[in-house]
Order: structure tokens, then C-alpha cells, then sequence
């Protein structure tokens, strides 16, 4: 009986360990009673086994799996500095970018609010608490009459820029407000102004 | 970046079961580049380029059983390689030497290891692939299948006609003598 592909594929599939138990008993059941199909088993058998001897062939040598290894771990070496560099970049640009958003920041505030800016200046030249706050310098708070009918009172700082206004019902309560905060004022700048005594002095 | 990443004694120990792999795994696997690219690209380098691939990636990957993940990199390389235009082809090599005795029997088995992978080398991509992991790699269907990314009867398929073929231009070969 002549063999047909569905033979030569079902003795395949022998060969490649995939046929199952139970068809495989069929198989050998008829390998046993047809020559032409075990003929065709012994023929694909022979190819496989030069297909073998073809594959092993083309296993390289020692020297140039030596020379596969080298290279590999060579460029196993390069990338893992190259990740190590990239990190480092990546973490000084960060920072990089965090101080020239923070200068940038800082050079935008200081046109918008020079007070800000004039405080803060103040504060890290150590000045007194009076200039340290608000940059105020002891000045008379003028009062005056506001065109709604009330009365306001403007606090200015040294420069003579209006920092902070308050309004007044009364001329009274204006003038006892502008009189308190001046008071107030020069008793802050009393206290700041008395030269620091050490205790031991008094002794 | 996970932390495992980051963790040194972990990337050591990753570090060191890659070169148990490559150590383990890189001579098959240059055969198995070499019968799927032939002489059209450097089985070597498609082999250090697998390797760097898996390298690179190292975390996603479980290093303890690593045989799959390598063959179905080191196979996918090499037909990515296939798919690229072809700048050149590289010299043919000679087989190596045999194992027969006699100078007379060696060279007609160099000859007809030449003749059969000048026929394996002219089969289709799949057909070659499919064959040399199912022969060489002695995978089941169902790997190959997956490593190469089509059906178990596909792979059943492609494995038959590339015998088939194979036999058909050894024919011509035989009939030549």
C-alpha cells in the first residue's frame, strides 16, 4: 500500500515524540504488517539523522564562544555604565532644573513685590525685628480724610511707600489709631535701641 | 524603577545568574543563530545582540530558568535580522571537520553536510526556524509555536514542508551523482 502525506506527517509526528499513546499503538500495528510505510520511516529517520550531524556541525569552536562570551559581557559592562551615567545626568539635571526654576522664581517676585523682596533682605542682613517684619521705620501715620466721608490712615515704610491703610469712621479714632501705632513704635524701637547688658555687670 | 532595581544584592544576583546563562546557553544557541540566518548575517552578533536584549531588560525577566526566555529571544533576533534588507553575504563557511576516518568518506560527508545546509539555508524563514528548534532544539510543537508566534498545526505544518523540501532538493543533489 503506497504511502500518502497524511502517512508521512503521522510518522513525523512519531518521530518528533508528539504522536500520542494511543495512536501510536495504531502505528505500530501497521509498521508491523506494511513495508512501504516503515520503509518511509526508516527513510525519514536517515534524514533526521544527517539533519543532525548538519546541526552539530555548526557549533562554533571554543575559541570563538570565548570570543562570544568576551564581547558579551563587555557590553554587558558598557550598558550597565552607560545606565550608571544616565542616572547621574538625570539627577544633576533635576537638581539643575529645581535651582534656576528657584532663581527664576525669585528674579520674577522681586520686580512684582519689592517690599517682599526688601523684607526678605532685611531679615538675612539681621536687622531688627521692626525692619525684619515689615520693613517699617518708625514714622508718624498721617490721617486723612478719604472721599467717602472716612477717615484712613496710611502706614509707610521707610522708602515712603504705603504698605498698609486703615479706615476710620471718626477723626478721633484715627488720630488715637495713628497716635497708638506711633507710640507703639517708638517702644519697640526703645527696646531694640538699649545696648544689651550682661547680668554679670550688675554685680 | 521598582525598588528591585535599585537593590544591589538583588542586581548582583541577577547579574550572576545572566552569566550562568549565557555561559549555559550560548553555544546551542550560535548553532541554532547559524542554522536560522545561514550565511546572510553573523550568527554571532545576532546571538550578543539577543544576549544585550535580554541584558538590558534584566528585571522583568526570572533568571532561574532561563533556557526558554534565551532561545525564543536569541530565535526572534535572528529572524528580525532575515527581515532587514540584505547588505551583504557573508562568506560561505566550509563544514567542519568530520568524524569519519578515511580522507575518501570525509570528504563526501563534508560534501553532503555542505549540500544539506546549502538546502536548509534556502528554506523559508519559518520553515528553517521551526525545523532547527524542533530537530536541533528538540522542542515540542507547542513551544516552537509559542517562540515563534503562530499555531501549534501551523508549526506542524511548516515543519513537514520544510522536510519535504529539504528531501526534494537533496533529490536533485542525488540524482546529480
Amino acid at each position: 500500500m503506497a504511502v500518502n502525506d497524511n502517512d508521512v506527517e503521522l510518522l513525523e509526528s512519531y518521530l518528533d515524540g508528539e504522536l500520542p499513546m494511543s495512536e501510536c499503538e495504531g502505528l505500530w500495528r501497521r509498521l508491523a504488517v506494511e513495508s512501504e510505510l516503515s520503509k518511509e520511516l526508516d527513510r525519514l529517520r536517515a534524514d533526521g539523522a544527517v539533519r543532525q550531524i548538519v546541526f552539530s556541525s555548526l557549533e562554533p569552536s571554543d575559541e570563538s564562544l570565548a570570543q562570544l562570551h568576551r564581547n558579551i559581557f563587555k557590553g554587558a559592562r558598557r550598558q550597565t555604565l552607560q545606565a550608571t551615567y544616565n542616572r547621574y545626568v538625570r539627577v544633576i539635571g533635576t537638581v539643575a532644573a529645581c535651582l534656576m526654576f528657584g532663581f527664576a522664581f525669585g528674579w520674577w517676585g522681586h520686580d512684582r513685590y519689592p517690599n517682599f523682596a526688601h523684607g526678605w533682605i532685611n531679615g538675612s542682613s539681621g536687622g531688627s525685628m521692626a525692619d525684619m517684619g515689615l520693613g517699617i521705620t518708625p514714622v508718624r501715620a498721617p490721617a486723612v480724610a478719604a472721599p467717602t466721608g472716612k477717615y484712613v490712615v496710611n502706614v509707610r515704610d521707610g522708602s515712603g511707600q504705603v504698605i498698609a491703610t486703615q479706615q476710620f469712621d471718626t477723626f478721633e479714632e484715627a488720630r488715637q489709631f495713628a497716635d497708638d501705632f506711633a507710640k507703639s513704635q517708638a517702644s519697640h524701637s526703645a527696646t531694640h535701641d538699649v545696648p544689651a547688658v550682661p547680668v554679670g555687670d550688675k554685680f | 524603577m521598582s525598588s528591585d532595581e535599585t537593590n544591589p544584592v538583588i542586581e548582583a544576583s541577577r547579574e550572576e545568574l545572566f552569566e550562568r546563562a549565557v555561559q549555559q546557553h550560548s553555544k546551542r544557541m550560535l548553532a541554532v543563530a547559524r542554522a536560522i540566518v545561514g550565511n546572510r548575517a553573523s550568527p554571532e552578533d545576532v546571538v550578543q545582540q539577543a544576549f544585550m536584549n535580554l541584558y538590558q531588560h534584566r528585571h522583568r525577566y526570572d533568571w532561574r530558568q532561563p533556557g526558554g526566555l534565551v532561545r525564543r529571544t536569541v530565535v526572534n533576533e535572528a529572524l528580525r535580522v532575515l527581515r532587514q534588507p540584505r547588505m551583504s553575504v557573508l562568506q560561505e563557511e566550509t563544514a567542519e571537520e568530520g568524524q569519519s576516518q578515511s580522507p575518501g568518506k570525509r570528504l563526501m560527508e563534508s560534501e553532503t553536510i555542505i549540500q544539506v545546509r546549502r538546502a536548509i539555508d534556502r528554506l523559508p524563514d519559518n520553515f528553517r526556524a521551526a525545523l532547527v528548534l524542533c530537530e536541533y532544539e528538540k522542542m515540542p510543537y507547542a513551544q516552537i509555536a509559542e517562540s515563534l508566534g503562530a499555531t501549534i498545526p501551523q508549526v506542524k505544518t511548516w515543519i513537514h514542508r520544510a522536510r519535504r523540501q529539504l528531501a526534494e532538493m537533496l533529490k536533485e543533489y542525488v540524482n546529480q551523482d
